[in-house]
């Protein structure tokens, strides 16, 4: 039992791979010792954790978003402080380009 | 173009936290993160503290909103810059820093009277996210799995593995890093005294 460290007896003791044996002797050994007691309460905390379906697809999502709007920064601050949107700049850049052509048309190829 | 209704109502945000509807989280996101951001760099802290801040109040607001009816006396955009204002206070307050430029905790009384013990329940949570978000997302994915009770094999399939015996060895070693990366950070045993605490008071 001593050669195996903290985490894999844990890992054994709750998956209930361990012989009776070694569970008794575990079980004592957690009365006594305080840092086994600790990662024990510790793993616990974390299976716990682990095992909360609801709280881990939430996490889950909220990461998503938060991924896509560090994303869509740069994007949004070129033109900060414009009072349009990018659908309208698109459209007045398209605008004025055919504007422009047109011109050119009139005055320079008549 | 996709129309939207620009405003939801304080009822709707807290349905849709509660429903996990992506389009709310959006919305909350772009409409509050930079409020939290600017506070947060106001007072000693960067961008990603802000970030992890916001995720953190999310995560609280969704489990509240799971376990019971949240009744509102304010805002909902009070009660969410008051819940990250407190646990930024938090953890200033954690690292000794004495002048912080306003230290009231009045605003989230007057929004929600049980807000003191959500908090405290929330400490190892924010801790544990901390470190899982540090992982590659297929070690996330496999601890998530496993946790589910999906057999080895089947876990094998999903994530394009060899087998089920290598299935296995991964998630040992996923969890196992992700348990040592939590009891190496100096914040658990700050927790551990904090809970001591409350028992003894």
């Amino acid at each position: 039992m001593r050669e195996l460290n903290y985490f894999d007896l844990i890992e054994k003791y709750t998956n209930g791979e361990l012989h009776e044996e070694d569970n008794a002797k575990f079980e004592n050994e957690l009365l006594i010792n305080s840092e086994l007691y600790e990662e024990f309460e510790l793993f616990k905390r974390v299976k716990e954790q682990l095992e909360d379906e609801d709280l881990m697809s939430f996490h889950q999502m909220v990461q998503k978003v938060s991924k896509e709007s560090l994303m869509k920064k740069p994007n949004s601050r070129k033109f900060r402080g414009a009072i349009i949107n990018n659908e309208v700049f698109y459209f007045l850049i398209f605008f004025a380009a055919s504007l422009a052509i047109f011109l050119f048309y009139i005055f320079y190829l008549r | 173009m996709k129309r939207r209704p620009k405003k939801y109502s304080d009822e709707e945000i807290i349905l849709g936290i509660k429903n996990k509807d992506e389009y709310i989280i959006k919305y909350i996101y772009n409409s509050l993160l930079p409020v939290v951001k600017s506070y947060v760099t106001k007072n000693s802290g960067d961008e990603f503290n802000a970030e992890d801040l916001f995720q953190e109040a999310l995560i609280i607001i969704f489990d509240k909103a799971r376990k019971d009816v949240i009744n509102l006396t304010c805002n909902f955009n009070t009660y969410f810059v008051a819940i990250c204002k407190k646990l930024w206070l938090n953890e200033l307050r954690k690292k000794s820093y004495r002048f912080v430029s306003h230290l009231n905790d009045i605003e989230l009384y007057l929004c929600d009277d049980s807000y003191n013990s959500t908090l405290h329940e929330s400490e190892f949570r924010r801790l544990f996210f901390k470190h899982f978000n540090r992982m590659s997302i297929k070690s996330q994915q496999i601890l998530v799995l496993h946790f589910k009770k999906t057999p080895p094999a089947r876990i094998a399939i999903i994530l394009g593995y060899k087998n089920k015996e290598y299935a296995i060895s991964r998630k040992y070693k996923c969890l196992k890093s992700l348990i040592s990366s939590i009891k190496s950070d100096p914040i658990l045993s700050s927790i551990n005294i904090d809970n001591e605490r409350i028992e003894l008071f």
